[in-house]
């Protein structure tokens, strides 16, 4: 598959079917990456760059992981918690996360912060709804085998209710994660001056192809890379996924 | 005590609790017309008694093992274990599902041991715990397996591994070998015997096979359409002999014959009209989750 792409975009280079300046030759692109990634561009060397966005996304998965996760508990256990945080959770998530962004840069000003509140307010919403979907689709026999054996409440909740909760709390990690990930790129198109998502953006400024070619394909094998490792993740701790 | 099928006496009593049903009724409150499950039931478990409840679909069965298991409560009557009311699920009173019901995040041993380490047992008391009830149900090389690794007789041994090793007063079994080939089921039958036959805890389980309620029990509740009501109780005692060739005993006229004579109570009153009434809230339906769970 990917050498019929490389091919194809050789073949469009041999064959001049479109301007160097939209598709660069891929042998350019190639070495323009190795290039970035000795040589400082805006500030940074390509490896600086795609850190300075996977730290923005880790940090802000990361509090929402930290937050949302016990929130989405909370929400499936009780009633009033669930009443309270889902209309807040509904106003957020279908809201781009761009169009909030210019009340969280007057609100945080231009650094990180600001950043780091966009993309957890992208990132909380699908914590929360899966994990209290996790909560509340828990088959009731596994809680009455639990309470019919001598578990009280807490235990109930500590050792069961929260590991079977955990298929759903982990997509609902996964759709975050992914949606941070995307959310950090146009995060990074307005208002920084660092990261993969700035890169690309001045280079198509300085309509500089290569450089936008190689932008884009190190964020998209980064995002595969960053699922690959969540779904391995989720396979060790949730191996009875499809099966149980 | 009454006369058994053969008119030999029910052997010396067991160890289990003794259970009294009091004018025990239960209707289901859901979001359309309230259903009438069971219709107020009178009746008391001597220790070590094992009773098979049969009757059709929907007639109310796993409603009154819920009740038992202090899942739901009751509209009207009282339950009570040892002279003390059912209000709540409890240690004494070990529930097998119909679906095993196991914990995949935990290996069988682990899972066969929950109820002794949530109730405080220590590391090297629930080793023990797990070796010796796996031994029992024929599981010892399967402790550090996942669950879903075993196949379904598998599983429900496990399950009732895990119930035994918390040594309840009473069992309660809902159709336990319900989803299960015929020669498992069989095999599941006489495991559920010798254990039984060792342990003499009380035992309520129910089935809808006839013959496995005569097989089993030393006393089979018929249970009638919903609402549910009691239509027959009665003593047997194929369950008490000792070991001897299962297919002898089924096939004996003595076993035939009471077999027949369930399955004619269950079968035969208004057999047109059984079957063509939808049965909300029935016990195969999922009643809605108890409250106190």
């Amino acid at each position: 598959m990917l050498a019929v792409v490389v091919i194809g975009w050789q073949a469009i280079r041999t064959f001049d079917l479109a301007p160097e300046l939209f598709v660069p030759a891929p042998g350019r692109v190639l070495e323009r990456f190795l290039v970035f990634l000795v040589e400082p561009y805006q500030g940074y060397t390509l490896p600086v760059h795609l850190a300075i966005t996977m730290a923005r996304v880790l940090v802000a998965f990361a509090l929402a992981a930290v937050t949302g996760i016990p929130l989405g508990l909370a929400a499936g256990m009780w009633g009033p918690v669930h009443v309270i945080s889902e209309p807040i959770v509904n106003f957020i998530r279908p809201l781009p996360p761009l169009a909030y962004l210019a009340l969280l840069l007057i609100w945080l000003g231009f650094g990180e912060p600001s950043k780091i509140a966009l993309l957890y307010l992208a990132a909380v919403p699908p914590l929360i709804i899966n994990t209290r979907a996790g909560v509340l689709n828990v088959r009731w026999e596994l809680l009455g085998a639990a309470r019919a054996l001598g578990a009280r409440d807490r235990q109930v909740f500590l050792h069961v209710v929260l590991p079977a909760s955990l298929p759903f709390i982990f997509s609902g990690a996964r759709i975050s994660l992914a949606f941070t990930y995307t959310t950090v790129v146009a995060a990074e198109l307005v208002a920084t001056s660092s990261g993969m998502g700035f890169v690309t953006l001045i280079a198509s400024e300085q309509l500089r192809s290569d450089t936008i070619f190689v932008g884009i394909i190190v964020m998209g094998v980064t995002g595969m890379l960053l699922d690959a490792i969540a779904a391995r993740t989720e396979r060790r701790f949730v191996p009875w996924i499809g099966r149980a | 005590m009454t006369r058994t099928v053969d008119g030999s006496p029910l052997p010396a009593a067991g160890s289990g609790s003794r259970l009294v049903i009091e004018g025990v009724a239960y209707t289901y409150r859901g979001n359309g017309a309230p259903v009438e499950a069971l219709r107020p039931i009178d009746l008391v478990f001597e220790p070590g008694e094992f009773i098979c409840c049969i009757g059709p679909s929907g007639c109310g069965k796993t409603t009154l093992l819920q009740l038992l298991a202090g899942f739901l409560h009751p509209t009207s009557g009282r339950i009570m274990v040892d002279g003390r009311v059912v209000t709540s699920p409890g240690a004494e009173r070990g529930v097998v599902f119909q679906q095993p019901a196991l914990y995949p995040w935990l290996n069988v041993a682990d899972n066969v041991t929950f109820g002794p380490r949530m109730r405080g047992a220590g590391r090297r008391e629930a080793k023990e715990l797990a070796e010796q009830y796996l031994r029992l149900v024929g599981l010892h090389d399967f402790g550090h397996r996942a669950p879903y690794e075993l196949s379904g007789g598998m599983q429900q041994r496990a399950a009732i591994a895990r119930v035994l090793a918390n040594e309840p007063q009473i069992m309660l079994m809902d159709e336990p070998f319900g989803a299960l080939d015929a020669l498992t089921r069989e095999n599941l039958q006489e495991e559920l015997l010798s254990i039984w036959r060792a342990t003499r805890r009380t035992v309520f389980f129910i089935t809808h096979n006839a013959e496995e309620a005569v097989y089993l029990g030393t006393r089979v509740l018929v249970m009638s359409t919903r609402p549910g009501s009691v239509l027959a109780d009665r003593q047997v005692r194929f369950g008490l002999q000792a070991a001897g060739d299962p297919r002898a005993v089924r096939a004996s006229r003595a076993f035939i014959e009471v077999r027949e004579e369930l399955m004619d109570l269950v079968y035969r009153p208004d057999l047109e009209t059984k079957w063509a009434e939808p049965s909300p809230g029935g016990d195969d339906a999922d009643p809605a989750l108890p409250a106190n769970l």
